[in-house]
């Protein structure tokens, strides 16, 4: 018989942890998607131009809270910039959403989202995770992925509207 | 799977509602099914959050905001009024009895007490609360397998778009991931394997990439299954870096670490092969290591590629019988009898790590590993010794050759 000692700590601790963010799209102009994230950290989403933002906004949010991350920080180009965020756009502290908050059920708001991203963990400078848009859903291994994904959806959309116009 | 949706035994109706996975409402054992009913209308998304919270009750303006969403609607209060009558009215058409199921109280719109409701959800919280309070060892086990296999999938999965589904989403999974720890640190303290497997396969499929795989695997390794569990392992692997291309081996080895004798089944492996590879230890058998030519020769090429590096000298000798002429012997039963001396005699006048093998009927090559070429003639003295006996006519001539290293 083994001691399990050392075995219920491994156990007791968090494992993979997760975080799911959702997404609507206010815009596609131009091709450019434009819209709003709601995370359950904070109380109010955040509003992104672009969709490389989207990207960086899901990375920065989750630095703000300790989301897990593989050893070893992005490489930068300017030493200035190491381990700072690039595009988080405010962090009241107001905002955050607290635990007794979210136990009393203090939490909802008139957000929507169309698609959620669900990130599991965040390897090899990158992120791995999960989409869901109604019924489908997909896995993605990196941020490209992810990236990808997103312009199916919104393209997918955009020529849903297209064809309804005509 | 648990059917939840089953009636109780006094045989009260109740309105049984799914919310792990996909919602779905159940009346006396029938179905509601709308046509045309979408995932993500004002209907649905009215009956979930009612239906969550019949027991407390929700807020008109909590209810508009999760009705309407942030849409641009005159008058949310009497929209809201008007949206709940028609889903009274779509309630009784789908089969409820008659009633106002819906109705404000105080603020908060509740469900009529006139019909029992039972969300799975509900049920799956009020179980773990009694697990956690539960002080006998067995029933806390009990109690929280049975949460466990409740969870039939994310919180109203079709619907986390939603913020308040999202959170709720969030803090079932948190919950589901402290079932299963606990529920597996009891069974383990029982030593009940087979049903810690189980609990790991269906956590595994419940919660993907949760690295729930470590429970199976600690199964198998508990009951001898060794080669199962570096099956799963490369599974896991395979699918983890498939799927997601992430790695679970890491924590799954850490897991099998802290076990104690991590890698246990590798170590076993290779003490089984270590034991096959040992030879049986025989008193009777002095000298030097007689064996067939394939491993001879394999001997021999690994001793080259080991001089290359040790540098030490290594010798070749050809031990043929030949007869008082110097002829080999040609009499197959003359020959049978010398032949075996010439064994004995060749292996007790070698050094234990030489090597002996008969290479044709009255032949035999020896291996004289770090040794001389002076030492090769005391050894030949030596066999010559042990083999000559009285004044016989047979004898042996030897042909020795230097061993080189080729690479």
């Amino acid at each position: 018989m083994h001691d399990y000692t050392d075995m219920k700590e491994i156990k007791l601790r968090k494992l993979r942890n997760t975080n799911t963010m959702l997404v609507r799209f206010d815009s596609y102009e131009d091709r450019v998607a434009e819209g709003r994230i709601q995370t359950l950290y904070y109380r109010h989403p955040f509003e992104f131009k672009s969709l490389d933002q989207l990207l960086m906004i899901i990375d920065d949010v989750l630095d703000s809270v300790g989301f897990e991350k593989d050893q070893g920080d992005f490489h930068t180009l300017y030493e200035e910039y190491e381990g700072k965020p690039l595009i988080f756009q405010y962090l009241d502290p107001k905002d955050i959403y607290i635990d007794e908050k979210v136990s009393s059920k203090d939490y909802v708001n008139a957000f929507r989202g169309e698609l959620t991203i669900r990130v599991f963990c965040r390897q090899n400078s990158s992120m791995q995770g999960e989409i869901r848009a109604g019924e489908r859903s997909a896995r993605f291994r990196s941020s490209l992925e992810l990236l990808r994904m997103l312009y199916e959806f919104v393209e997918q959309r955009y020529e849903e509207m297209m064809r309804k116009k005509q | 799977m648990i059917d939840i949706m089953r009636n109780d035994n006094n045989g009260e109706q109740i309105l049984k509602v799914r919310m792990f996975g996909t919602f779905s409402m159940n009346y006396n054992g029938k179905p509601l099914v709308m046509k045309r009913l979408r995932r993500n209308n004002q209907f649905t998304n009215l009956m979930q959050a009612v239906l969550y919270y019949s027991e407390k009750g929700v807020g008109r303006d909590w209810l508009e905001d999760v009705v309407f969403e942030d849409r641009d609607v005159e008058n949310r209060h009497n929209s809201l009024r008007v949206l709940i009558y028609k889903a009274i009215r779509k309630l009784r058409e789908l089969g409820l009895p008659e009633g106002k199921y819906i109705y404000l109280e105080n603020g908060l719109y509740r469900w009529t007490s006139e019909i029992r409701v039972e969300v799975d959800a509900l049920e799956f919280d009020r179980i773990y609360q009694r697990a956690k309070e539960a002080e006998d060892n067995g029933e806390k086990l009990d109690l929280y397998l049975q949460a466990c296999y409740m969870y039939q999938g994310e919180f109203l999965s079709d619907c986390a778009g939603v913020v308040w589904i999202g959170y709720e989403s969030k803090r079932y999974r948190m919950m589901f991931q402290d079932i299963v720890c606990q529920a597996a640190m009891l069974l383990r303290e029982r030593e009940e394997w087979i049903r810690l497997e189980k609990l790991g396969r269906f956590a595994a499929l419940a919660a993907p990439f949760s690295d729930w795989e470590e429970l199976i695997m600690e199964a198998y390794m508990e009951t001898g299954r060794f080669d199962d569990a570096r099956r799963l392992y490369e599974e896991t692997a395979d699918y983890y870096q498939r799927e997601q291309g992430i790695y679970p081996s890491v924590k799954m080895m850490q897991a099998i670490e802290r076990l104690g004798n991590q890698m246990m089944y590798s170590y076993e492996l290779l003490d089984t092969i270590q034991k096959k590879l040992t030879e049986e230890p025989d008193e009777t058998v002095m000298g030097g290591y007689y064996c067939t030519f394939p491993v001879f020769q394999g001997i021999y090429q690994a001793v080259t590629r080991i001089m290359e590096r040790g540098g030490q000298a290594v010798y070749l000798m050809l031990c043929t019988l030949v007869d008082g002429k110097g002829n080999p012997i040609q009499k197959e039963e003359r020959l049978e009898g010398f032949s075996e001396r010439l064994r004995e005699a060749i292996c007790r006048s070698v050094r234990h790590g030489d090597i002996v093998n008969q290479f044709g009927r009255g032949q035999y090559l020896v291996l004289l590993i770090n040794t001389t070429r002076e030492n090769c003639e005391v050894v030949q003295e030596r066999i010559n010794r042990n083999f000559n006996v009285g004044n016989q006519r047979v004898r042996v001539r030897y042909h020795v050759k230097c061993v080189e290293c080729e690479f």
